[in-house]
């Protein structure tokens, strides 16, 4: 036909035309685009714990404080006008009492002035509503001693007095009264679920009100009723000009900004699940910073007109854990739930010697040059490196196959050695560095005597955490990214029965250092509690600890101005970033 | 046994039919071709290391090492046979099952008959890809639990071609003239109706063994399926989306992460697009008046 | 006629009803914690007790019965459920989502029933001669390979090496100009023009040719083979023998004859294509990163987002059932061979 033939010639001038067209339009000097996986979710201050949602928080939302670049301890003012502390009189003596002077002359990005009450009815926000799985435990634990707002049996462990007091307005200042000595509050306020809402918007757009009567009608909120799900009035840098949820959000200069306002007049956080579309875009100019997964470093160093950089620390430790209390019953992971060569009992991993010699058998070395080619340490105990009161004195076992051929047969009088086991590691499926350090142990395991056999199997997410609650996972690998930075935030998980991993381990011996040692105020006394932590979790070998990763952030050259903003996590703030022709 | 002449002298359906063979042999003769180092997980892909980067071809990995080191020759062979295996366990079984359901359906007629369809209509309604990644999202990792999702949502177009095909042929002569002599409803059904339906049917199973190696590799490719390290040409496919724009200076650096798998994927697919095709073509005076 | 497009139409309610029950049954094969996936953004956070407390609050330990009563109740009050994944409600969702694919498909489908029409047409005309075979191997090689392999390879050669068609719906110095756009349908553009602004159309549109260069490529061998077949067909018939005994020349007796009897079965499977591309092709829909129902579909199935399931799978089977119903009537006028029953 001879129309078609017309069409198809059409087609093919105007794709060179836009071509042409394109190509001249590629750098966007005041746009910056960041490409990356995953999605916000709720950006309520109350819910958002998750990395996409908090860094989306960051650009429009600002707390009291911030943390100073470069140091893990110490921090700037920011909605606040000063910085508490005991020398300044604004911390008291006992460390219960923390008085925040509250910024004048802020405005929220719809105009509202920032008030005190504002700050006050931020905090008592997100403790009256305290979602289930949210991160407002942190303030609960240590404004109120609980973890949680309910009791798990339809009633309240608080009175809305006490939540009340705990944060009070007195003249030009906010007050804090604590529980008890936390050597960790600050670093909490400076992170986004402390965010700075206004009370006047909050409430007119059908927030709590603020009174007595109403607030345990917010209590737990299924997060779809939350009014600040999908809309963001903050004082910070930027507004939300557009979200459409799972792929992109643009972000646009505030042009009240009480500070200076950004160079960039507009952000846009693209979610891109395909490296190579995610690389592509890098190299076309597409997108300046771009979410780099770990193997493929290596494509991107070798680009022109690139800058990776490397080394920085993450407070994320990756764990091998061993299930010192199995559930043996309709468990598919432990073969015949007996010591007879074809499965292991409910106790196996209750034998330090069984621990021990798995710990000697995993080639630590041979995992982080192989899968991490480098960019990782092997951790000694739960404790990263960086993270205070951190032993540096502690080695990780060794790769021995000798030594740990000594333990399984020391291990239940023999038995272990001579009838051999069976058994099933698990892993997340998508995480493939976990994966790979339980090939590693596999292969450990299964070379000191052909007996031992050990299948690998990846689930779902879901599904991962169900064998693991359950108690069915004899063994499993996943991570655990730090909260905020204190060592507490690792002993509590890794060594506290009350912690998702050591819980799940069936763990219960630390619990009372590791209590003390979260409660104390920062000194020598406290050192030596970690100290012992970290011996005790290193002596006991409860888990492997195969991976500490250094961070890197990738972006185009033109970019300047990249800090990391909240030092634990590895986020962008696109407040002081500027792109400058090179 | 004419049609099997027709097929071999056609040119094309003759590439289809050695193409088959080809890959046929490479399933049979996998031990022999690819010996498995652990030989109760033959279809485990042995990785040597654990660095991400692929390597190129080298005398210990004919055809390279994805991401991972999984070696790839190794991988293409066993997935040979995997191939095959989800090929035609899927297209077989949802074939009888398509079939059992057209042809009860439609020779019981009726209301029966109208509540079948409905339901066929039901699951036609829920987009194959998307019913197959839940399903087997929910029944978890792995081949079978892939092949159940497949089966599960595969069938529905054999039963509404059987069905159509079965009403068509029940009017006719030869049935009604078996009626007569007193022949009962299984024996009409099976040596009378189905011969004479099954034709269509069985053209279009023999093109649907290729496009379900393509819906189980895209499972595959969306992370659905057989789990990492699987001798599965899927999975070595979704093992190159990283690698295939090859790095700054080569974009064809990792050629041999998608060549070979794509290619073996493409060439199995084609070899019974190829001989479903001359099949249609050779019965084709056949099929008047059945549709 | 009439009540053969209402008995249609009232069908769709079953089907609606059927659906959502088989989803809520594959649902139930799932234990309650699995299900809190798409519910909770980081599950290493939660404290003990946490999982259980959210199981009872989402109702996802209830009877079977219980939960789907529940979902009929919201939906009669018009309230299909919320999307974790999308973290909007589902006919929010939807609406969002769907127009990058309606655009997706309308494009698609125009090329791939031309370009297959043509070749197929004249592949018949040129029966068993070299021509018709190289159509034909072309267009089994097109069939042959998997979307996905197809969608990388273009995305390889069209982005990575000639950078002319980018993934996405459209370009970074456009994103502020949609934000400013006037939405009349949702498709860029169509709602670039309506805008007037010519240039977003045009940024809109090259960001279009890469996936619907995919797409098309995968689609066009199947109305190939329809067009060639029906042809073959229809020269056979004995009215084409007589016009051509008449002595009308060969383009007539094509284009008048024969063509319009042979597009009958075109329609058929050209409206059961675009019906099964509105679904969305999640492959294409991932690859270019280009968002629309099938890929949000692709993830609710990954991340159990029920309600996003069954609020798209709803959907589709809507605009399914209308499609067919439509192409059916289609038939009917065309072919006044075909009865309605």
């Amino acid at each position: 036909m001879r129309y078609c033939r017309v069409w198809i010639v059409g087609i093919l001038l105007t794709a060179v035309t836009w071509s042409v067209y394109g190509a001249q339009t590629v750098k966007n000097p005041d746009t910056l685009v960041y490409a990356r996986t995953g999605r916000g979710m709720v950006l309520d201050p109350a819910y958002a714990y998750d990395g996409p949602t908090l860094e989306m928080m960051i650009q429009v939302y600002e707390c009291l404080i911030a943390y100073k670049d470069g140091a893990a301890n110490e921090f700037v003012p920011l909605l606040a006008s000063q910085v508490p502390t005991v020398q300044n009189g604004l911390v008291s003596g006992d460390l219960l009492t923390y008085r925040f002077p509250i910024r004048k002359g802020v405005q929220f990005s719809n105009g509202s002035e920032l008030t005190p009450e504002d700050v006050e009815y931020s905090f008592e926000r997100v403790m009256v509503m305290d979602p289930t799985g949210g991160p407002i435990w942190m303030l609960l634990e240590m404004l109120l001693g609980v973890i949680s707002t309910r009791d798990g049996e339809g009633g309240y462990t608080v009175t809305f007095k006490q939540i009340d007091k705990a944060v009070e307005v007195e003249g030009d200042m906010v007050v804090f009264h604590l529980a008890k000595p936390s050597p960790f509050f600050l670093q909490i306020l400076a992170l986004p679920w402390c965010s700075i809402v206004d009370k006047e918007t909050v409430v007119s757009m059908g927030g709590w009100p603020g009174t007595e009567e109403t607030w345990q009608d917010y209590n737990n909120l299924p997060p779809e009723k939350s009014v600040l799900r999908e809309t963001m009035i903050g004082t910070g840098p930027f507004v939300l000009e557009s979200w459409t949820p799972g792929v992109e959000a643009v972000f646009v200069r505030n042009e009240n900004y009480w500070r200076e306002p950004p160079t960039l007049k507009r952000a846009i956080i693209k979610r891109v699940d395909e490296w190579s579309t995610r690389r592509l875009m890098l190299a076309n100019g597409d997108a300046d910073i771009v979410e780099v997964p770990h193997p493929f470093l290596s494509q991107v160093e070798a680009m022109e007109g690139v800058r990776v950089i490397k080394g920085l620390p993450l407070f994320t430790t990756y764990g091998i854990h061993f299930n010192q209390n199995i559930v043996v019953q309709d468990n598919q992971y432990v073969g015949s739930g007996k010591l007879d060569g074809n499965g292991i009992p409910p106790d196996f991993f209750s034998d330090i010697n069984i621990r021990k010699a798995f710990s000697y058998a995993f080639n630590g070395k041979q995992y982080i040059q192989d899968v991490w080619s480098g960019d990782a340490i092997q951790l000694a105990s739960c404790i990263p490196k960086g993270m205070k009161y951190f032993d540096p004195n502690l080695e990780p076992y060794p790769y021995d196959p000798e030594r740990a051929e000594y333990y399984f047969r020391k291990a239940f009088n023999g038995e272990v050695w001579d009838k051999g086991f069976r058994l099933t590691f698990l892993a997340m499926s998508g995480d493939e560095v976990s994966k790979a350090a339980l090939e590693v142990l596999e292969l450990g395991v299964e070379s000191v005597n052909p007996k031992f056999h050990i299948d690998i199997q990846t689930l779902q997410m879901g599904a991962f955490v169900q064998e693991i609650l359950e108690h069915k996972a004899p063994v499993f690998a996943w991570a655990w990214t730090a909260d905020f930075l204190d060592p507490h935030n690792f002993t509590q998980p890794y060594m506290h029965s009350t912690g998702f991993y050591a819980g799940a381990e069936g763990i219960k011996e630390y619990d009372d250092l590791v209590e003390q040692g979260g409660s104390m105020p920062d000194g020598q006394a406290r050192e030596v509690i970690y100290r012992a932590l970290q011996c005790l979790c290193h002596q006991d070998a409860i888990s492997i600890f195969p991976a500490q990763p250094l961070a890197w952030h990738v972006e185009r050259t033109w970019v300047q101005g990249w800090y990391r903003f909240i030092p634990q996590w590895n986020l962008t703030y696109f407040y002081p970033l500027r792109k400058v022709e090179s | 046994m004419k049609t099997l002449v027709k097929l071999i002298k056609n040119p094309t359906s003759l590439t289809g039919i050695l193409l088959i063979l080809f890959f046929a042999a490479v399933a049979l003769l996998a031990p022999v071709l690819a010996p498995p180092p652990r030989p109760d997980e033959p279809y485990r892909i042995p990785r040597d290391g654990f660095s991400m980067e692929p390597r190129p071809p080298s005398p210990e990995h004919p055809f390279g090492t994805t991401q991972g080191q999984y070696d790839i020759y190794y991988g293409m062979v066993w997935g040979t046979r995997t191939a095959f295996r989800v090929g035609l366990i899927v297209t077989s079984t949802t074939l009888l099952i398509g079939t059992l359901i057209g042809s009860i359906s439609a020779y019981i007629g009726g209301i029966v008959d109208e509540i079948v369809m409905r339901i066929v209509d039901i699951f036609m309604a829920f987009p194959s890809i998307v019913a197959a990644m839940v399903l087997a999202t929910i029944l978890g990792k792995g081949l079978d639990k892939a092949m159940i999702a497949m089966i599960t949502f595969g069938w529905m177009g054999y039963a509404r071609m059987v069905r159509g095909d079965v009403l068509a042929v029940r009017e006719m002569d030869y049935v009604s003239a078996a009626i007569a002599a007193g022949a009962g409803p299984i024996r009409i059904l099976i040596k009378h109706i189905l011969p004479n339906a099954i034709y269509p049917v069985l053209i279009q199973a023999s093109m649907q063994v290729g496009s379900m190696v393509i819906w189980a590799a895209t499972l595959s490719f969306l992370g659905v399926g057989a789990p990492e390290g699987y001798a599965d040409w899927g999975q070595l496919i979704s093992f190159s989306r990283n690698w295939i724009i090859g790095d700054f200076t080569n974009p064809f650096r990792y050629w041999y992460t998608i060549a070979f798998p794509a290619g073996g994927i493409t060439l199995f697919v084609l070899g019974w697009n190829l001989v479903g095709d001359a099949f249609r073509d050779v019965l084709d005076p056949r099929l008047r008046g059945t549709r | 006629m009439i009540s053969y497009i209402v008995r249609r139409i009232l069908f769709l309610p079953v089907v609606l009803f059927g659906l959502s029950l088989m989803i809520f049954g594959m649902m139930q094969l799932l234990s309650p914690y699995q299900r809190l996936n798409a519910f909770v953004s980081d599950l290493t956070k939660l404290k003990a007790g946490d999982p259980q407390a959210l199981v009872e609050e989402y109702g996802l330990n209830d009877p079977f019965y219980m939960q789907y009563v529940q979902w009929m109740n919201n939906v009669f009050h018009g309230d299909l459920g919320y999307s974790s994944v999308s973290s909007l409600p589902v006919a929010v969702a939807i609406a969002r989502y769907f127009p990058a694919t309606l655009e997706l498909v309308l494009y698609a489908t125009l090329p791939v029933i031309l370009v297959g029409v043509w070749l197929g047409s004249l592949a018949a005309t040129q029966h068993n001669r070299p021509l018709d075979h190289l159509i034909r191997l072309i267009a089994i090689v097109g069939w042959s390979l998997p979307t996905f392999v197809a969608g990388l390879l273009v995305l390889m050669v069209f982005y990575g090496v000639l950078g002319w068609f980018p993934p996405g719906r459209i370009g970074t110095q456009a994103t502020g100009t949609i934000a400013e756009l006037k939405r009349y349908t949702g498709l860029y553009t169509v709602d670039a023009l309506l805008n007037g602004d010519f240039k977003l159309f045009l940024d809109a549109l090259r960001h279009l040719v890469a996936p619907v260069f995919t797409l098309s490529f995968v689609s066009w061998a199947l109305i190939l083979r329809i067009t060639r077949s029906s042809m073959l067909e229809t020269l056979r018939q004995d009215y084409i023998t007589t016009a051509r005994a008449k002595g009308l020349p060969e383009r007539t007796v094509m284009r008048k004859h024969a063509r319009r009897n042979a597009l009958i079965p075109v329609i058929t499977t050209g409206g059961l294509m675009m019906a099964g591309m509105i679904g969305g092709d999640v492959v294409v829909e991932t690859v270019f990163d280009y968002k629309g129902i099938g890929w949000w579909a692709a993830e609710a199935a990954r991340q159990f987002d029920f309600p996003a399931i069954i609020g798209f799978a709803l959907f589709n089977a809507t605009i399914l059932v209308m499609i067919n119903l439509v192409v059916d009537l289609l038939y009917a006028l065309v072919d006044p061979r075909i009865r309605l029953q």
